[in-house]
């Protein structure tokens, strides 16, 4: 029994350590309630810019900001800084192009977060 | 990101992973590893300590990183303690750098090996004179084992003739002024007699005795807290802060 004990100690540990330096892979997509996702108010924001909605833009926007702060507390832990800090200045700047009703610019931004997002935690 | 955080979460991942390949490479003191085992534990030491901050990369590459070395460690260990051609091609082999008295230059010039380092082990062996060398070998962990010539090992009884009792290990009696019974009742001795053997050295209580010993052979040592030397050696050959 203690042998067991001495062996099962160190594979629980190691298990434990793969959660937690690989569970943002996982978590990214699935903490929050189901209208809490990331996804989705990116292709809120996306289809609000496509049609020149500027002021739904903004509101999804700021929407996709808060949900993504929430979602930092979880993946942190298994994600480099710097694609967090990509999204960060990805959706600053996509809020100031939306306010000076950039089309292009505010796009671009927004696609650039989305590419962070889908590398997170790989 | 709290950064924090994420270090604390990190460094604790780094210092338990650490600690389970260190204990499955197994033990070997410091004094015996290789210059390549030796390089090898500061390359996994800096993976781990890059896994602890290193932000701007995920835990998990250096983890693997990690496990990596440790796998090809282990790998090197087994094919050595099985095989021993690779056991040579990985460790070397020891290199005689004295032979008869001789000193072998190309050997000692193939290990990279200089004469200031031959006489400064040599010194560290206690041996000061390259008269009483008949063999100096350049082991693989960098040590150097010394056979003096005959005439200049020391005389043992053996050579006397001269029956010889095991010393054997001293077996602490008294610790920092406190009896250690188990000790006591182990070697069958009593309070009294350890008591009586404290008054033939003047002493009168146990609080007064800072170590107390025994061997098998029987012999006691003391030491007590109040040190009555009458002249003390100054070791210190420069002034300065003790």
């Amino acid at each position: 029994m203690r042998k067991f004990i001495f062996y099962l100690i160190p594979i629980l540990a190691l298990a434990l350590f793969f959660v937690v330096m690989n569970g943002g892979i996982y978590l990214k997509n699935v903490v929050g309630e189901e209208d809490h996702h990331f996804i989705k108010y990116y292709e809120k924001t996306r289809a609000n810019i496509k049609e020149e909605k500027w002021e739904q833009a903004m509101d999804f926007a700021e929407k996709l900001e808060y949900i993504w702060k929430k979602k930092i507390l979880w993946i942190q832990f298994s994600v480099q800084r710097d694609q967090i800090n990509g999204i960060d200045v990805s959706l600053a700047r996509l809020k100031g192009y939306l306010e000076t009703k950039n089309k292009a610019g505010s796009l671009a931004e927004l696609y650039e977060a989305r590419r962070h997002w889908d590398d997170l935690g790989r | 990101m709290n950064e924090t955080l994420v270090v604390i979460v990190r460094g604790i991942i780094a210092f338990f992973s650490l600690l389970i390949f260190a204990r499955l490479l197994g033990k070997q003191q410091i004094s015996q590893l290789t210059f390549f085992d030796y390089v090898l534990g500061i390359t996994i030491g800096s993976i781990a300590a890059t896994l602890t901050t290193e932000l701007n990369s995920r835990a998990w590459v250096h983890f693997v990183g990690l496990v990596v070395w440790t796998i090809a460690v282990l790998a090197l260990q087994l094919i050595s303690e099985n095989w021993r051609y690779a056991s040579k091609y990985v460790d070397g082999e020891p290199v005689a750098v004295v032979m008869n008295g001789k000193i072998m230059e190309d050997a000692m010039k193939k290990a990279r090996y200089r004469a200031s380092d031959l006489m400064e082990q040599l010194r560290d062996k206690g041996v000061f004179d390259l008269n009483e060398v008949e063999f100096a070998i350049l082991e693989t962990n960098g040590q150097l084992s010394v056979l003096k010539k005959p005439q200049f090992q020391p005389v043992t009884p053996l050579h006397m003739n001269v029956p010889s009792i095991p010393n054997g290990m001293g077996t602490e009696l008294i610790y920092d002024g406190q009896i250690v019974k188990q000790n006591l009742k182990d070697l069958s001795l009593t309070e009294e007699w350890l008591d009586s053997q404290l008054t033939t050295k003047g002493i009168n209580n146990v609080s007064e005795v800072f170590l107390a010993t025994i061997t098998p052979s029987g012999s006691f040592f003391v030491d007590t807290y109040i040190d009555r030397l009458k002249r003390l050696t100054d070791i210190s050959d420069y002034p300065g802060p003790n």
